[in-house]
């Protein structure tokens, strides 16, 4: 049995999926020298690769050729990378172009390196040049993609540290032809306004080809006139492009340029409030010395005072009267006992106390005391006191010589 | 108050120093501690005002304006 005739164009749309469905050709890098170079007003690019033995058509559609950051033209050496498909309307097969590297990387940092030379010499990189980065912008341009990550990171970071930052967008392209030529009137645009107190631009990582718009050199020569400061984000840490060395401050990736261009709020609030607290501590020490000096110079006050001193004179003058009065109890109470002793006394000499015995008081007829023989005559009349009474007797002997022993009394 | 956050933290510092100095007297220890006090209050406001805006500018012929901006997650 026969089989049915194709038509033409399922022939064509059955070799597009069998080139398609194919590992080599549907991923692929072909290198060759671009001939019949085409730039179509639809934005694609139409051109042939070839080398000494043969070509191929390729072709490279508008949203793919806009990224690649060098111009195509004839004879120029490249590696093409995409796929290999079916025209159908020619029954052509072609090299779909997604990316274009320059034959040889090395061209490009040849190109970096002479720049790179050429500005510094001329004083761009110059420290001198540098601005200072302001401490605390209230408003931050940003140039870069308003679709990529890196714009995210950025506006993530300064909302995080520090909330009050204004933030104005320039949206550009970061790579491709055109990238250096939009960053550029971005820059121009942000720096005329004088609300914009601090730029920033850049982009996330990618290859070198892809961060090369940052190597431009009227990109960089804009960014050295800039009166605004600038600070540079493009890649990664690694990544080192001319706009790095022209911008006042280079941060290692977009997310770094965010901390560096605003201070943390969190630290600021600390330091702030430590301030405060030193402060009220300060004054509060001050007070308190003032306070204490004060306490002294009452205390010393009261001391010299005039009611002080008349406390002081009562004390004394009670004193001595505790002491005078003492004094006297004390004389008092020896003359007491003076008093007493020559009681004793007395009381010993007591004649009524003899009487009491048997003794008697001899008196004379005149009532004088009769102590000797002398005082008495023979016949005199002398009365004999007793403790009842009187016995009248009269004289009729006179012996002399102490005979008291001979009484047994 | 027309000082930026830096000149006012300055001012601050300048007004420890002096109060730890012990060389004023009652009446302008109190004084430059008034202004410390009006100087942190500043510096206070200074980063605690409202949240910044985010905007975009956008161009359509000859026009730009800015635009509110929002990241899409």
């Amino acid at each position: 049995m026969d089989l049915r005739p194709l038509k033409v164009s399922e022939v064509n749309n059955y070799i597009k999926r069998l080139l398609l469905s194919d590992m080599v050709l549907s991923n692929i890098s072909v290198e060759g020298e671009i001939s019949n170079f085409k730039h179509h007003y639809s934005g694609h690019m139409y051109f042939n690769l070839k080398d000494e033995k043969g070509k191929i058509k390729a072709v490279m559609f508008k949203g793919d050729n806009e990224k690649i950051n060098f111009k195509l033209d004839e004879g120029m050496k490249i590696v093409a990378t995409g796929y290999i498909s079916v025209y159908e309307r020619e029954g052509e097969y072609q090299l779909y172009v997604k990316d274009i590297r320059s034959s040889g990387i090395g061209e490009l940092y040849r190109a970096f390196e002479e720049l790179k030379n050429k500005l510094e010499q001329e004083g761009l990189f110059s420290q001198d040049k540098k601005k200072q980065i302001p401490f605390m912008p209230r408003k931050i341009g940003v140039v870069t993609s308003s679709t990529g990550a890196a714009i995210r990171d950025i506006i993530t970071i300064i909302k995080r540290r520090f909330p009050p930052c204004n933030i104005l967008i320039y949206p550009t392209l970061v790579q491709g032809i055109n990238a250096p030529e939009e960053i550029c009137r971005g820059l121009e645009y942000l720096d005329s306004r004088d609300d914009i107190d601090l730029i920033i631009t850049g982009r996330g990582g990618g290859s070198i080809e892809e961060l090369f718009a940052f190597n431009d050199e009227k990109l960089a020569r804009t960014i050295s006139k800039l009166k605004t400061p600038i600070i540079s984000a493009v890649g990664h840490e690694t990544d080192f492009t001319i706009a790095d060395f022209v911008a006042d401050l280079r941060a290692p990736t977009p997310s770094a340029a965010a901390e560096l261009a605003v201070p943390d709020v969190m630290y600021l609030l600390k330091e702030l409030d430590n301030k405060y607290d030193e402060l009220k501590s300060i004054i509060n020490k001050k007070i308190k010395a003032y306070k204490l000096e004060l306490e002294n110079l009452d205390t010393k006050l009261n001391l010299y005072s005039p009611l002080n001193q008349l406390k002081d004179k009562k004390i004394e003058i009670d004193n001595f009267l505790r002491d005078l009065t003492y004094v006297m109890e004390k004389k008092l109470n020896e003359k007491k006992a003076e008093i007493l002793e020559l009681k004793g006394k007395l009381e010993l000499l007591n004649p009524n106390i003899a009487i009491d015995k048997g003794y008697g008081i001899i008196i004379d007829n005149r009532g004088k005391l009769v102590k000797s023989i002398d005082s008495v005559k023979l016949g005199d009349e002398i009365g004999i006191i007793l403790r009842d009474g009187k016995v009248l007797s009269r004289v009729e002997n006179i012996d002399e010589g102490e005979k008291i022993d001979e009484f047994n009394l | 108050m027309n000082l930026t956050y830096e000149e006012a933290i300055l001012e601050l510092e300048k007004i420890l120093d002096e109060l730890e100095s012990d060389d004023c007297t009652l009446k302008e220890s109190i004084e430059k501690f008034k202004r410390g006090v009006i100087l942190y209050n500043h510096c206070k406001d200074l980063i605690s005002k409202a949240e910044g805006e985010i905007k975009i500018l956008l161009e359509d012929e000859e026009n730009t304006k800015e635009e509110t901006f929002s990241m899409e997650v």
